[in-house]
């Protein structure tokens, strides 16, 4: 089962220029949250805080907690956090040297499974829960860029899933994929957060309408409103978000 | 042409067609009230001839509401809008049919006049019209007061309305008027009573549009 997030005043820079100011946010667990809102909004500063891969930036610093169930992810190591929470880029970015099967049992690996037995085993349940065994089971040795652009974005998607994470992040991870593909990732979405807790980024508006539980609009580094996504699209509370999600400005 | 342009043009148009099916409705109202009064059957015929071209606008708003939803996936005040108006649509489209039958009422009067009882007829349009122009300038000014004295408005006309049957049937069966002329003229009145209800509706979607809240105005 995933676990909740809660942010609390949550502060970002790139060296001088403050990207989020004094974010506080209840992220849910097994419900999807989007993220929206213009770019440059801070959204994808955002979610790159929820794992702590912000921080891997040079001049970035970041200010305030953020908290996955009870433990503050501060007091964690990097790399266990990005274990936990795991991110699904906006293109997809399988290992281009490695087979199929490879892509997936390296984190395994890392994560210090070696049988072999199991390894098989976490692969396949990997790529059954991302909806992508049976058009890959026979061709596991194959080349992951052999695959279809969507098909590349489930296997990350697997990859992901694969160490049994608590949390998703996922940074527009359809916007390069064509309408197929972008339904068969929001179908797999929906699935999966019945065992995950998931946050989307997304500028395409029908998607998060189509997906999420709860969205949250984001807007010059500040969170503007978040609400259920049902209020979000047809009574939002700021005149901001109306007038960005009815596509007045952005 | 930007896209939000197009839109926000798309938005006036639906406005504009829905206050043309308006003020059309309203004259239909008025003169179906108005034969029912003088009697005058040309002017109930042409209420009923007109009806259709009322239907047909109602067919046009319904489409560009459908078109808008399939092509612009409207959200958040955009999506009131559209739904709203297909709603004013079908009350106002509900509106004309009444005013079609108040007309051929009028024309089954017709064939005996009753003088007294279809002035009593009169306030209440009266107080039916005024509902009609407060429900489409509330539209047109997007003004909640105004959509919420539709509630205080309907209310009279109902008692109105339970006056006009209490009067109609006090007078037993020495009155001047036979059963079936004073059923005729109570019909009036529950049509009228009806035109009411929906300019409340009217209300209420005036309501949803401004506030997204949904309100019970009758």
């Amino acid at each position: 089962m995933g676990k909740s997030m809660t942010v609390r005043r949550l502060q970002a820079w790139y060296g001088q220029h403050q990207v989020l100011h004094n974010i506080d946010m209840d992220i849910e667990e097994n419900r999807v949250t989007a993220i929206i809102g213009p770019s440059g909004c801070g959204k994808s500063t955002f979610i790159r805080c929820l794992n702590r891969m912000h921080e891997t930036h040079p001049q970035a610093r970041v200010d305030g907690d953020i908290r996955l169930g009870d433990e503050s992810l501060f007091d964690l190591d990097p790399v266990d956090v990005r274990r936990v929470v795991g991110m699904v880029f906006q293109k997809p970015n399988p290992f281009p040297t490695m087979s199929i099967f490879d892509n997936i049992a390296i984190g395994l690996k890392l994560a210090g499974i070696r049988r072999s037995g199991e390894l098989r085993d976490r692969v396949e349940r990997a790529l059954r829960m991302a909806a992508l065994w049976d058009e890959v089971k026979d061709r596991l040795a194959k080349p992951a860029t052999a695959l279809s652009g969507g098909q590349q974005q489930r296997l990350c998607i697997a990859r992901a899933l694969a160490v049994e994470p608590e949390v998703l992040l996922m940074d527009e991870p359809a916007s390069a994929l064509d309408p197929i593909s972008t339904m068969r990732i929001e179908e797999l979405i929906e699935e999966i957060k019945q065992t995950y807790t998931i946050v989307i980024v997304t500028h395409n508006m029908q998607q998060a309408a189509r997906i999420a539980d709860k969205t949250a609009f984001f807007y010059q580094g500040h969170l503007i409103e978040m609400d259920d996504t049902s209020q979000m699209f047809t009574k939002p509370k700021d005149k901001r978000t109306e007038d960005y999600i009815t596509g007045r400005f952005g | 042409m930007h896209q939000r342009q197009a839109f926000d043009i798309a938005l006036k148009e639906l406005k504009l067609k829905l206050l043309h099916m308006g003020g059309d409705v309203q004259e239909s109202i008025r003169h179906a009230v108005a034969s029912v009064l003088r009697h005058d059957q040309a002017l109930a015929q042409r209420v009923i001839e007109r009806d259709r071209e009322i239907n047909r606008q109602d067919h046009e708003i319904e489409d560009l509401c459908i078109r808008l939803i399939a092509t612009q996936q409207p959200v958040a005040g955009d999506l009131r809008r559209i739904v709203a108006g297909m709603r004013l649509a079908v009350d106002l489209e509900r509106m004309g049919d009444l005013a079609v039958d108040l007309a051929k009422t009028s024309l089954r009067l017709s064939a005996s006049p009753v003088e007294e009882p279809a002035r009593r007829l009169q306030g209440m349009a009266e107080a039916v019209d005024s509902m009609v122009s407060e429900g489409l300038n509330a539209y047109v000014n997007s003004d909640a007061e105004a959509a919420r004295r539709l509630a205080e408005m309907d209310d009279a006309v109902d008692h109105d309305y339970r006056l006009l049957v209490e009067e109609l049937f006090a007078d037993g069966p020495d009155a001047a008027e036979t059963p079936q002329q004073r059923m005729l003229i109570a019909f009036c009145g529950r049509y009228l009573e009806r035109i009411g209800d929906h300019v409340t509706n009217i209300g209420e979607s005036v309501l949803y549009i401004l506030t997204g809240e949904r309100s019970d105005l009758n």
